[in-house]
């Protein structure tokens, strides 16, 4: 049994803002493949992981976000997660980190910590 | 002897006996009331100290309440300015926006607008009732003066291209009067009836009083007047003569209302699609408004919040998941409602937020929100309108699930507030 650590930056989109952390990365990704993490797109304590799986949970915008609307809250309840991603995919953009090839493992601490510079980096620790 | 100093010295004892007693009496009678008195003395030192005690201790609950009293006022006052600043920043936010975005287009707007009454003919546009500080739909854009023509807020309404009214060459009053039509008529009627040989001298004369009459006014001009008075003239000329003569004088009068029908339709024309534009700007700004309302989605204007954990309770209650997101909706996935993580305020759920949520699941069997979309897809209306035609729906059921009893969480006035929201989505 072996603990790593991993660092996972929190990074800047297109547009120059900070990546949105979260588990609801909606419409982008189905919300099935992000219910082992939580409010801040962290793997919640005790997760299995396997090769492909969403490690963090990371949104970022495209340039597209600015000239184009976002879905209303209709839209966002009636329509399928499908046709979301058909109609507004294109406004962000996946930025999560997935676990590589080959790895697998069991989460055993994961927490957000802001470097000197003022960026963010999550620090994971995983038991293999 | 003996017998009788016996007799005396057991009476003496028995008397001696009964002295001893009744003063043993006496004096236990005496102890005890001693006692009494002393017993009596304590519960009434006791009764005191008690009553003190209950006074001090109603006094220091008195206090505590009192402190509780104006923790929980200030807290109350606190959350209540903290709400109005809340509304209040928010309209300030929106207004502003629309402010910006309405200013933004403005120089374009007066540009377009000035070139348009130039390339027309020169008007001057009268728009009241709309903010005077963008500088250009407040007043009057005053183009030429000496050939004006205004074009009344109702035309700028689209309701109706009535209440023109031309001022070019000086003559002042509403294109389709209706004294124009009656003049038309009498004077059609006076001049056909001229030509009635002999006797149409009387018509003659009063078309030729009529059209003498209108003269300072400019509802008949110097043309209308000369054919007047030769119609006049040719009374007594053979027929053909007098009828040619009425015909002019007809011919006339209808080609110059012709021709100001023409004239008014196209100043209609022009000021409609004016309007067109005006309108399309107004819509601009109202769905620019709309937009930052559907995006803030801000209902701490309209109702209280609870915390989250609460929130989630409620959500329990209804077999429905909690969770904090991206963005406010119902999570057919997890079955669960999920709040946007910008719609929390110090942690706390809006209650309006927190129902609109369950409502849609709630609404999950029937798909409402898909039919909906369904419903209106194609029908022209804008994604935002759509949206906000389903709100109105959807909140009414809301109202209706309360009124059932359901959503007790919200208050009387978390009703009121969803009524309101409902009042500004319509």
């Amino acid at each position: 049994m072996t603990i790593s650590s991993m660092r996972v930056p929190i990074e800047t989109d297109e547009l120059g803002l900070v990546e949105e952390c979260s588990w609801d990365l909606v419409p982008v990704i189905h919300p099935d493949s992000t219910k082992h993490l939580d409010v801040d797109g962290l793997p919640r304590e005790g997760t299995v992981l396997r090769p492909g799986m969403i490690l963090v949970g990371k949104l970022g915008k495209t340039a597209a976000y600015a000239t184009s609307r976002k879905p209303t809250a209709l839209e966002l309840q009636g329509l399928e997660f499908e046709q979301l991603r058909d109609q507004f995919g294109h406004l962000w953009v996946d930025r999560c980190a997935y676990v590589p090839p080959g790895m697998a493992g069991r989460v055993v601490g994961a927490e957000c910590q802001k470097n000197a510079d003022g960026s963010e980096v999550v620090i994971l620790t995983v038991e293999t | 002897m003996f017998t009788a100093t016996v007799s005396k010295a057991a009476a003496d004892l028995t008397r001696a006996l009964n002295a001893v007693q009744t003063g043993f009496v006496d004096a236990a009678t005496a102890a005890s009331l001693k006692a009494t008195k002393t017993i009596a003395a304590a519960e009434t030192v006791q009764r005191k100290a008690v009553t003190k005690a209950d006074v001090v201790l109603a006094k220091d609950l008195q206090s505590a309440w009192g402190t509780y009293a104006a923790v929980e006022r200030s807290a109350v006052t606190l959350n209540a300015r903290e709400r109005a600043t809340i509304g209040a920043d928010f309209k300030k936010e929106v207004a502003g926006a629309e402010l910006a975005a309405v200013k933004a287009v403005a120089p374009a707007r007066k540009t377009s607008m000035v070139a348009t009454a130039e390339a027309n003919g020169v008007y001057h546009v009268k728009v009241t009732g709309i903010i005077a500080d963008l500088g250009i739909l407040g007043g009057e854009i005053k183009v030429e003066a000496t050939k004006a023509k205004a074009t009344s807020i109702s035309a700028w309404l689209g309701k109706a291209a009535q209440g023109l009214w031309d001022t070019a060459k000086g003559v002042v009053g509403t294109i389709s009067k209706s004294y124009d039509a009656i003049s038309l008529a009498a004077h059609t009627a006076l001049g056909a009836g001229g030509a009635i040989p002999i006797l149409g001298v009387v018509p003659d004369a009063a078309d030729f009083a009529l059209t003498a009459i209108e003269l300072p006014f400019g509802k008949s001009d110097g043309k209308d007047f000369a054919l007047a008075t030769i119609s006049l003239a040719t009374t007594v000329a053979p027929g053909p003569v007098d009828g040619l003569a009425a015909g002019a004088k007809i011919t006339t009068r209808m080609a110059k209302a012709g021709a100001k029908v023409a004239d008014g339709a196209g100043a209609a024309r022009r000021a409609i699609t004016e309007l067109g534009e005006c309108g399309s700007q107004l819509e601009l700004s109202s769905a620019l408004m709309r937009r930052l309302l559907g995006a803030a989605g801000d209902y701490w204007a309209f109702g209280q919040g609870i915390d989250a954990t609460k929130a989630a309770r409620w959500a329990k209650a209804e077999g429905f998941g909690f969770e904090i997101g991206r963005a406010s909706r119902f999570e057919n996935a997890r079955n669960a409602v999920v709040i946007g993580r910008d719609k929390l305020k110090l942690g706390q759920v809006n209650v309006i937020e927190l129902a609109e949520e369950i409502q849609h699941g709630l609404d999950k069997a029937t798909g409402e929100a898909g039919r909906f979309l369904r419903k209106y897809s194609g029908s022209g209306l804008s994604p935002e309108r759509i949206n906000e035609l389903f709100h109105i729906e959807h909140f009414r059921r809301i109202i209706h699930n309360w009124e059932k009893g359901r959503f007790s969480f919200l208050s009387a006035d978390d009703i009121s507030g969803i009524r309101r929201i409902i009042g500004e989505l319509e």
